[in-house]
C-alpha cells in the first residue's frame, strides 16, 4: 500500500516536472521569437564556450573523411590526368591571352592616369559546424569579432560568394549562405549590366527578382555582386544564370557548398575621402 | 553496487556518443548534390528514438532535454522548439515502454516514423502559426525518409547489444 502510494506521488511529481519543462522550453522558444537579436547574442555566446570543448571531438572524422575523400582521388587518378592536361591546354591558351590583356590594362591605366580604390584585406576561417537542415542555410566559422568581422561582411570561397556574416561571438561567427531563404543580394548581371536582387530559397539554386528587361538575359550569362547598399563590396563573383523549368531565372552559385572548409571573410577598410562634395565636378553651383 | 556503477557508465558512453552524433560532420548525403544541398540524415534522434523503445532507462529526461536544447543552438534552429516536440514524443514512449517493448521490430520502425511525422508536422505548423519563414515541404519529406531509413541500424544493433540481458 504504502509503495503504491509512493508511487503515485512520485508520478504527479514528474507529470509536474513535465509540464514545467514543456512551459519553459515554449517560452524560450516564444522569447527568441519576440526578441530575436539579444537571444540571437546569447546563442553566439554560447556557442563560442562550445566551441573549443567540441573541436576535438569532430577533428577525427574530418580526419578520416579527408582520407577517404583522397582515396577516391587516387582511384580516378589516370582520368583525372587526362582532363588535368586537356584543361591545361586550353589554359596555355588564355593564360597568353591574359598576359596580352594586363599588359594592355596597365598601358591604359597609365594613360588615364588612375587611382585604385582601397584594397580589401580578409581573414581566412574554417567552417566548424555546418547547420544541416533544409530550413537554415548557414555554417559556424571560427573567427569572429576578434579578427576583425563585422555583421554584414561577404564571406567566399576560393571563387565565389558564398553568404554574409550574420551573427557574431567573439570567436566565432554565423555564416549566413546566399541560398538561405532570408537572404537578399543585390547584383549585376554583367554583359547587359542590369541589376537585380539574389533572393535564397533553401534551394542550391537562388532566383533573381527584379530585373528590368528578362529578355536580354542569356542563361550562362555571370552574375556579380553590385555593391549597392553597401553591405558587399562590389564585383564579386556569384554565378551563372539559367532558366528553370517553370522559366524562373536562378543563378547557380560558383561557390562550392558541397565542400566548404574554408572561407575568405572580406574586410572592407573604411574608405577615407579627401574630397568633399563641393569639390566634385559640377557642384560649385549648389 | 556493481549494478549501478555499469549502468552509470552506459549511460555516459551513450550520452557522449550522442554529443558525436550532434557535432560531428557526417554527412553520408554529399554525393547527390545536384538534388539537395546539406540534407543530413538525423542520425541523433535515430539513436535516442532506439534507446527509448529498447531500453529508456539508458537516457534519462534530463539529458534529452539537455542535447536538444545544444542541438537547437549549434544547429541555429528556433531555441527550445523542436527540443519541445521531441521532449513530448520521447516522453509518451517512455511511459508506453511496457507494452511497446515486447512488440517485433518492425513495430518498433513504425513508431519510430510515426512520432518523426507527428514531430515535424508540428515543427512546420508551428512555424506558420508564428509567420516564420516556411520550410520546404519536399526538403523536410525527404530528410525524414533518409532518417527512417537509417533507424534499422540503431535500432538493431542496440537489439545485439542488449540481447544478453535480455
Amino acid at each position: 500500500m504504502g509503495k503504491k502510494s509512493k508511487n503515485s506521488s512520485w508520478k504527479s511529481l514528474n507529470i509536474i516536472f513535465f509540464i514545467a519543462v514543456l512551459i519553459l522550453l515554449l517560452s524560450t522558444f516564444i522569447l527568441w521569437r519576440i526578441d530575436n537579436p539579444r537571444t540571437e547574442v546569447i546563442r553566439s555566446k554560447i556557442i563560442d564556450i562550445l566551441l573549443p570543448v567540441f573541436w576535438p571531438i569532430t577533428y577525427p572524422v574530418k580526419v578520416s573523411s579527408d582520407i577517404l575523400r583522397n582515396f577516391e582521388t587516387y582511384s580516378s587518378l589516370t582520368r583525372k590526368n587526362k582532363e588535368l592536361r586537356r584543361d591545361l591546354q586550353e589554359m596555355m591558351g588564355w593564360k597568353e591571352k591574359a598576359i596580352q590583356l594586363e599588359q594592355k590594362n596597365a598601358q591604359l591605366r597609365a594613360l588615364n592616369n588612375v587611382k585604385l580604390s582601397a584594397r580589401l584585406t580578409w581573414v581566412t576561417g574554417e567552417i566548424v559546424a555546418d547547420s544541416g537542415n533544409p530550413f537554415y542555410q548557414s555554417g559556424v566559422i571560427n573567427i569572429g569579432s576578434v579578427d576583425g568581422l563585422k555583421d554584414g561582411s561577404a564571406a567566399v570561397d576560393g571563387l565565389g560568394l558564398v553568404g554574409r556574416v550574420s551573427g557574431l561571438g567573439k570567436t566565432s561567427a554565423r555564416v549566413l549562405f546566399l541560398t538561405d531563404i532570408s537572404s537578399a543580394i543585390p547584383v549585376i548581371i554583367k554583359p547587359t549590366n542590369q541589376k537585380g536582387i539574389l533572393r535564397g530559397n533553401n534551394s542550391p539554386w537562388p532566383t533573381l527578382e527584379f530585373v528590368e528587361k528578362t529578355s536580354l538575359i542569356k542563361s550562362g550569362d555571370r552574375v556579380y555582386t553590385s555593391g549597392d547598399g553597401n553591405v558587399f563590396p562590389s564585383d564579386i563573383l556569384v554565378g551563372n544564370i539559367f532558366a528553370d523549368k517553370d522559366k524562373k531565372i536562378r543563378v547557380k552559385p560558383v561557390a562550392k557548398f558541397n565542400n566548404l572548409e574554408f572561407l575568405r571573410i572580406l574586410r572592407p577598410r573604411n574608405l577615407n575621402f579627401s574630397w568633399t562634395e563641393q569639390n566634385l565636378v559640377g557642384m560649385e553651383n549648389f | 553496487m556493481s549494478q549501478k556503477i555499469k549502468n552509470s557508465l552506459n549511460i555516459f558512453v551513450l550520452f557522449s556518443f550522442s554529443i558525436f552524433l550532434l557535432v560531428a560532420p557526417i554527412s553520408p548525403t554529399n554525393f547527390d548534390l545536384e538534388l539537395s544541398t546539406n540534407l543530413y540524415p538525423d542520425l541523433l534522434t535515430c539513436l535516442i528514438f532506439a534507446i527509448l523503445i529498447n531500453r529508456p532507462k539508458l537516457f534519462p529526461s534530463y539529458l534529452i532535454l539537455l542535447i536538444y536544447i545544444l542541438a537547437d543552438i549549434i544547429l541555429m534552429k528556433p531555441i527550445g522548439l523542436y527540443c519541445a516536440l521531441i521532449f513530448v514524443a520521447a516522453e509518451l514512449v517512455r511511459k508506453y515502454n511496457n507494452t511497446i517493448r515486447k512488440e517485433p521490430f518492425l513495430i518498433h520502425w513504425f513508431i519510430f516514423l510515426l512520432c518523426l511525422t507527428a514531430v515535424q508536422i508540428l515543427y512546420i505548423s508551428i512555424h506558420k502559426l508564428f509567420f516564420m519563414p516556411s520550410p520546404q515541404l519536399i526538403l523536410v519529406t525527404k530528410q525524414l525518409v533518409l532518417t527512417t531509413f537509417f533507424y534499422p541500424l540503431f535500432d538493431l544493433s542496440l537489439k545485439f547489444f542488449l540481447r544478453k540481458e535480455l
